[in-house]
């Protein structure tokens, strides 16, 4: 079975901040890493064709610097790596990232299953698998978190606001999976070591089918400000008889006691 | 001259880190406060190949560099000094001389075992009587046919009880004092040895330190590590790749204290605003800073320089030196920086200052270092 | 003449849809898609120009492909969703075959000619973003309950459309047994990992309980220590609530919780570090005990 385990490089939430007075975003220490559901895409790849055999290739789209990504997805256990790389990739929205991650998947020809996240760990558009799928017009099941292949069938489980739903389909497919569908494996030293010897394969923009028309954002950006949440901020002292009584009070001009 | 990891290198350090935060982290306090030896890390350290980092694929290692190992032993003792220890000494003290100095069929007994983690490994040298001068140490060993039959003792043995095999010194001729010396490979069953009770330390109190008692302890003639007479030579080259390992264990714990004090300062209020926001803070945290950093690159490039088949003596004694009292200071004012909190066992940086002690004074104290040090400068 | 379309398979999600087209709409024709008789009579009533009730189907989502065939004649000017999981593929899947754009979990929308605007919440709740859209048709996911139904008026025509298809077989739907009722809710009590032990949960349910609201929890409690369902958790990628009052015990705030409840007309906060975060994101922080404070506001709440 051949799975294609996409993935994005993106910055780590953790290191980034937002000036109080201007409340403009602060990157300029931030790092990247493999957004946390493709981490989970990823490695359901592996685990499907650990159980029925087959091998998994990661593929993303970013700008040079996602190179820096590569080995640390294949440290994941895909056997290899596809990469395209453009700098507008940086302002790409997710009409134009589906497109491109969709003409790769039809240069790497001959899948099974292409495994997204759900949405990325920065953006949460939610979207660019399933644009995917329309693209290249094979089956999409989103929202999984189980997930298994049985002689060429796959049975997926979707989490859903009113239950769960069980849904089959033969491949090709394409599904992108919550967090609860795995607990991904932290790779060991010689499984790192092994992705550098692993091969990567970049493409260009053209190499994947797109004329520039196609690399227009239908989507942009007019503005990122931190959020801001102007609240009381009162703390309330005293004992907890006097802390009591100022929530008692509280509630009761609400009408709530 | 380049002074940024490599990609997998950075890789390395990163998984690590992970591993650290969700295996280690949350148990180092309860095995600190209980003295708990971590059973459950090892096969999981096993798994990841953290226990044979710098040792070759081939003999069942990661097949990494040492300052890859050095990477790990700093990320485990950024958040466990205990778990650190643990690594440090099993890789670099017990494994090590085996993969330098072992015959083959030594190697093909115990090292890929030790190299892949199945088996743990421990290293005594030091006993009651001699610490600092190691050569004064009384454990014999007598050939008697095809045997060699060990008498005595050794003392404050990292790992003691825990480990499958112990890499032990004992005198073959008192007469001739450090070329008296021979290393021998013991196993945890040979008869006649046994391990004492644990040590109860001021730190680094999951990891197990006890005595060994020799009595009449009997080894395979072919058991001997190394040739006759070269075990002091074997110790102190062991000793010099030890010593990377405890710096970058100090530099962890040092690191460790440094990000719990940036924290805390971060978010204590006083005075209407965080501390961090207080000179005295804020000046106090740059010298933690700089010394770490300082200490990071004294650690790294004795790495290095072992990587790069360069002399590493003098460079290891100035990591460990360095890092070991960069460890104590930063520990000390990042527990001054928390205040009240610090002196509790709620925040971790008391543990930082017990666990950051011991690095001054073990695989050598920071006199000896001094020592080294001072005998390459002055040759 | 042009349409605004306004998809969903859930009723109270579909009429809201109505209501935000409603504030957008200059002179286009308002479509509603419902997914049954009953959804489609009330959009009929309450403010669509055309209904058009899908039927036929196992699943909604089988109703893709007609979906698209038709917007590929009408060419609406922005089509509308609401944020359940089968409307985003839904909506996604139209999108790709439009090529379109398609905004997710929006909030203020607004319309300036053939420009349309809207905010949402990026890196986990840290940032607002405003996007900008300006090829046609314009198609977004509005957040729940911003909007309010419109007054029943006359009904308008409803069209019963029966094209389906799907690659996919639909094996069992298993129904939620918990249903949670967090997102409608006027009171919440959540607790944190402040709470020591699951027994002591009892205490904030006995509270939910006599304020008439509901007992909510941060992500770890749910996801780490399964001391509460999943469909419990409070946050940006679990439950959003905006009660008049939110009531954290033992919760510490993390950005991914706070997102969950900034809408909360008033939060109060019984936490014991005074740095955590929740302290600046409450309206009342009570720096304290909750083992102290909780059983005293229970006992002089008589409860």
């Amino acid at each position: 079975m051949k799975v294609i385990a996409c993935y994005k490089w993106v910055l780590d939430e953790a290191d980034l901040k937002v000036d109080a007075k201007s409340r403009a975003l602060l990157t300029d220490r931030t790092k990247n890493k493999i957004s946390e559901y493709d981490r989970n895409a990823i490695e359901c790849g592996v685990q499907l064709t650990e159980q029925v055999g087959g091998e998994v290739v990661a593929l993303t789209a970013g700008t040079a610097n996602s190179k820096n990504s590569l080995k640390d997805a294949l440290s994941r256990g895909p056997a290899q790596a596809v990469w395209v790389k453009d700098e507008l990739m940086s302002q790409a929205d997710s009409a134009v990232t589906a497109k491109i991650l969709a003409g790769a998947v039809r240069k790497i020809e001959e899948f099974d299953l292409v495994v997204c996240g759900e949405g990325s760990s920065d953006e949460y558009a939610q979207q660019v698998g399933i644009r995917m799928g329309q693209l290249l017009n094979i089956p999409v099941i989103t929202f999984v978190n189980k997930v298994e292949v049985k002689d060429g069938i796959l049975r997926a489980e979707r989490k859903l606001e009113e239950g769960i739903e069980v849904v089959e389909v033969k491949f090709p497919a394409l599904i992108t999976v919550l967090p609860d569908v795995n607990t991904p494996r932290i790779p060991s030293l010689k499984q790192i070591l092994g992705a550098a010897k692993k091969p990567v394969q970049e493409l260009s923009i053209a190499d994947c089918g797109l004329s520039p028309a196609d690399t227009e954002s239908k989507v942009s950006r007019e503005s990122v400000l931190g959020t801001v949440m102007e609240r009381k901020q009162i703390r309330v002292q005293g004992e907890v008889t006097e802390m009591v009584q100022q929530i008692v009070d509280l509630l009761n001009k609400e009408g709530l006691c | 001259m380049e002074f940024e990891l490599t990609e997998i290198q950075s890789l390395i350090q990163s998984t690590v880190k992970e591993f650290a935060q969700t295996a280690v982290a949350p148990i180092a306090a309860e095995i600190d406060r209980t003295h708990r030896f971590p059973e459950e890390l090892i096969p999981q350290l096993a798994e990841l190949n953290l226990l044979g980092v710098p040792y070759p694929e081939e003999v069942g290692g990661a097949g990494a560099d040492n300052l890859s190992y050095v990477l790990v032993i700093e990320e485990l003792a950024r958040v466990c000094a205990s778990t650190a220890v643990i690594v440090s000494a099993h890789t670099s003290l017990g494994t090590w001389p085996i993969y330098q100095f072992g015959t083959e069929a030594q190697k093909v007994k115990y090292l890929s075992k030790l190299a892949s983690g199945e088996w743990l490994g421990a290293f005594a040298l030091t006993e009651p009587g001699a610490g600092t001068d190691a050569a004064a140490g009384k454990t014999t060993a007598v050939l008697e046919g095809d045997e060699w039959v060990l008498n005595g003792s050794k003392i404050f043995i990292t790992n003691g009880g825990y480990a499958d095999v112990y890499v032990v010194t004992a005198m073959t001729d008192p007469s001739k004092g450090t070329k008296g010396i021979s290393a021998f490979i013991v196993d945890k069953d040979a008869p006649g040895f046994s391990v004492g009770e644990k040590e109860h330390k001021l730190g680094i109190k999951a990891s197990s330190t006890t005595p060994l008692y020799f009595n009449d302890c009997r080894i395979p003639k072919d058991a001997i590590l190394g040739e006759i007479g070269k075990g002091f030579k074997i110790a102190m080259q062991t000793l010099d790749g030890g010593r990377i390992g405890i710096s970058a264990q100090a530099l962890g714990i040092a690191q460790g204290a440094l990000d719990a004090a940036v924290i805390y300062a971060k978010e204590r209020v006083q005075f209407g605003k965080p501390i961090a926001n207080q000179q005295a803070i804020q000046w106090m945290i740059a010298d933690m800073a700089t010394q770490i950093d300082a200490a990071r690159f004294l650690v790294y490039r004795a790495a290095w320089n072992k990587d790069n088949g360069l002399p590493y003596s003098k460079e290891a004694a100035m990591a460990k030196l360095y890092a070991a009292e960069t460890a104590s200071f930063v520990a000390n004012k990042a527990i001054q920086i928390h205040g009240g909190y610090g002196y509790t066992e709620n925040y971790p940086v008391e543990r930082a200052l017990r666990d950051a002690k011991i690095t001054e004074i073990y695989e050598g104290t920071s006199e000896v270092q001094r020592m080294v040090i001072a005998g390459s400068v002055l040759r | 003449m042009s349409q605004i379309w306004v998809i969903s398979e859930t009723q109270s999600a579909l009429l809201e849809l109505v209501a935000h087209a409603k504030g957008i709409a200059q002179g286009e024709s308002i479509v509603a898609w419902a997914f049954s008789t009953e959804a489609a009579q009330a959009a009929s009533k309450q403010g669509a120009d055309q209904v058009i009730e899908l039927t036929g189907a196992k699943r909604p989502e089988d109703y893709t492909s007609a979906m698209i065939e038709r917007a590929q004649s009408e060419i609406p000017i922005a089509i509308l969703w609401g944020s359940t999981r089968r409307s985003k593929e839904m909506a996604a899947r139209l999108a790709a075959a439009l090529d379109a754009g398609l905004i997710n979990e929006t909030f203020n929308l607004k319309r300036e000619g053939q420009s349309f605007r809207a905010e949402r919440y990026i890196y986990g709740g840290l940032c607002v973003a405003r996007e900008v859209m300006e090829t046609a048709p314009f198609m977004a996911i509005m957040v729940a309950k911003t909007a309010e139904a419109l007054d029943e008026g006359a009904a308008c025509h409803i069209e019963t459309l029966t094209n389906s298809e799907t690659k996919i077989q639909m094996i069992e739907l298993r129904p939620n047994l918990a249903t949670s009722n967090l997102g409608d809710a006027n009171v919440v009590v959540c607790v944190g990992r402040g709470i020591i032990k699951s027994e002591d949960i009892e205490l904030a349910r006995r509270l939910a309980s006599k304020l008439g609201g509901e007992l909510g929890c941060t992500r770890p409690v749910a996801e780490d220590l399964h001391w509460m369902p999943e469909e419990n958790y409070i946050g940006i990628s679990g439950q959003m609530v905006k009660p008049t009052v939110y009531i954290g015990i033992g919760v510490s705030g993390q950005i991914q919780h706070v997102s969950g409840i900034r809408d909360s007309k008033t939060i109060i906060a019984i936490e014991k570090n005074e740095n955590a975060p929740i302290i600046e994101a409450a309206d009342y922080a009570l720096v304290g005990d909750l083992y102290q404070i909780l059983p005293a506001l229970l006992s002089s709440l008589g409860a």
